[in-house]
C-alpha cells in the first residue's frame, strides 16, 4: 500500500534545485519523441539555445517574446496564490488593448513622460475592471470565478470585434476590422537601436520583484493566500488571514491585481501582434514557476526558449 | 530547432508540457514523502 506523508517545509534553495531538475528531467523525456522525430538530440538542442540566445538578436526576440508571458504568468501566480481560478485572461487582455487604443491613439495628446504612464494606467485599469463583475459575484453570491470569467471572454471578444467594426475603425485599414495603431510617444520605448525589445520587460521585472517583495515580506502578502503546505514568512506570522471579511477583500484584492497586470501586458501587445496563443501560456508559467512571482521570469524565458529558431 | 532539424512545431509544446508534468509531480515528491506499507 502507498501511504502519502506531509514532509515539513520545503526550504527556497531546494525549491529552486528542484525546479532546475524537474526542467532538466523534462529535456531528458522530450529527448525520446525527438530521437523518434529522427531529430539529433544533443544538435537539436544546442539549435534551441543558439536560436534563443545564440547572437545579440537572438536573445533580444526571446525577451521581446517572454516579457508578455512575464505579465500572464505574474498575472497567474497572483491570483492562483489566492486560489482564484480565473480563466478570463483573453477577455482581460483584449479589454486592456482596446482601452490602450482608446487613450493612445489620438484621443490625448503630449509627450512620452505623460502618454505611456496613463496609457499603461488605463489598460491596467481596463483589465482590473473587467474582474469587478466576477469578484462582486464571486464574494457575494459564492459563483464561481471559473465560469464567470470563462464566459466573459466571449463577451469581451464580441464587444471588441463591435468596437474595432464600429467606433475604433481605421478609415485607413482598407476595410479591415483594425484599430488606429497607437501614436509612437504612447508606445513603450525601445531599449535597443534596431531591435524589438522594449521597455516592458525592465517593468515586468520590477513587478515580479515587487509581487515577491509583497507576498514573502508584507502583512499584505498574506493576503496572497499563503498555502497550508508553507510556513508563512516572518512577518506575516502573527497575522491571522482567516474569516470570511478578510477573505472577501483579499479575494477583491487579488482579483483587482490580477486584470490590471493581464491589462498592462495588453499595453505591450497592442501593436497588431498576434495574441491566440497567449490566453492559457500565463497559466503554464505560472504553474512551472511554482506560483512564485520571480521563477516567472525564468519560467517564461524557458516557454520562449522552447520554440527558438536558430537565425541562419 | 524544429525547422533546422525538420521535425514538428510541436516539440516546443511537448518540451514545456513535459517540464510543466515534471515540475508538478516533483512539487508532490518534495511536499509528500511516500510510504510503501505491505498491506
Amino acid at each position: 500500500m502507498i501511504r502519502f506523508e506531509p514532509r515539513a517545509g520545503l526550504s527556497p534553495l531546494r525549491s529552486v534545485g528542484l525546479r532546475i531538475l524537474a526542467v532538466a528531467a523534462a529535456l531528458a523525456i522530450a529527448a525520446i519523441p525527438l530521437s523518434v522525430a529522427g531529430a539529433p538530440i544533443l544538435p537539436a538542442y544546442a539549435a534551441m539555445i543558439q536560436g534563443a540566445a545564440g547572437t545579440v538578436f537572438a536573445l533580444t526576440e526571446t525577451l521581446t517574446r517572454a516579457t508578455p508571458l512575464i505579465f500572464t504568468g505574474l498575472a497567474a501566480a497572483v491570483a492562483f496564490r489566492a486560489r482564484l481560478f480565473n480563466i478570463g485572461a483573453e477577455g482581460q487582455l483584449y479589454l486592456g488593448a482596446l482601452a490602450t487604443i482608446a487613450v493612445g491613439s489620438g484621443a490625448v495628446e503630449g509627450p512620452p513622460a505623460l502618454l505611456v504612464p496613463l496609457v499603461l494606467l488605463a489598460a491596467a485599469a481596463a483589465g482590473a475592471a473587467l474582474m469587478l463583475g466576477p469578484t462582486i459575484l464571486k464574494v457575494r453570491f459564492g459563483v464561481d470565478e471559473v465560469v464567470t470569467t470563462l464566459l466573459l471572454n466571449f463577451v469581451v471578444l464580441l464587444f471588441v470585434q463591435m468596437m474595432l467594426e464600429g467606433p475604433f475603425k481605421d478609415p485607413m485599414g482598407g476595410g479591415w476590422p483594425q484599430s488606429e495603431p497607437i501614436l509612437p510617444e504612447a508606445a513603450l520605448p525601445p531599449l535597443l537601436e534596431r531591435m524589438r525589445l522594449h521597455a516592458g520587460l525592465p517593468i515586468g521585472i520590477a513587478l515580479c520583484v515587487l509581487a515577491h517583495i509583497l507576498i514573502s515580506r508584507t502583512v499584505l502578502g498574506c493576503a496572497s493566500g499563503p498555502s497550508a503546505r508553507t510556513r508563512p514568512p516572518r512577518p506575516m506570522r502573527a497575522f491571522r488571514c482567516s474569516g470570511p471579511a478578510h477573505r472577501r477583500r483579499h479575494v477583491g484584492r487579488a482579483c483587482r491585481a490580477r486584470g490590471g497586470l493581464r491589462g498592462r501586458r495588453a499595453q505591450g501587445q497592442s501593436h497588431g501582434r498576434p495574441v491566440a496563443r497567449l490566453r492559457l501560456c500565463g497559466i503554464v508559467v505560472a504553474m512551472i514557476a511554482g506560483l512564485q512571482p520571480l521563477a516567472v521570469i525564468p519560467a517564461a524565458l524557458l516557454l520562449r526558449a522552447s520554440s527558438s529558431e536558430p537565425t541562419r | 530547432m524544429s525547422r533546422a532539424y525538420g521535425v514538428s512545431s510541436y516539440i516546443a509544446d511537448l518540451i514545456v508540457a513535459l517540464a510543466l508534468i515534471c515540475v508538478l509531480v516533483a512539487g508532490l515528491f518534495v511536499r509528500f514523502r511516500v510510504r510503501w506499507e505491505r498491506a
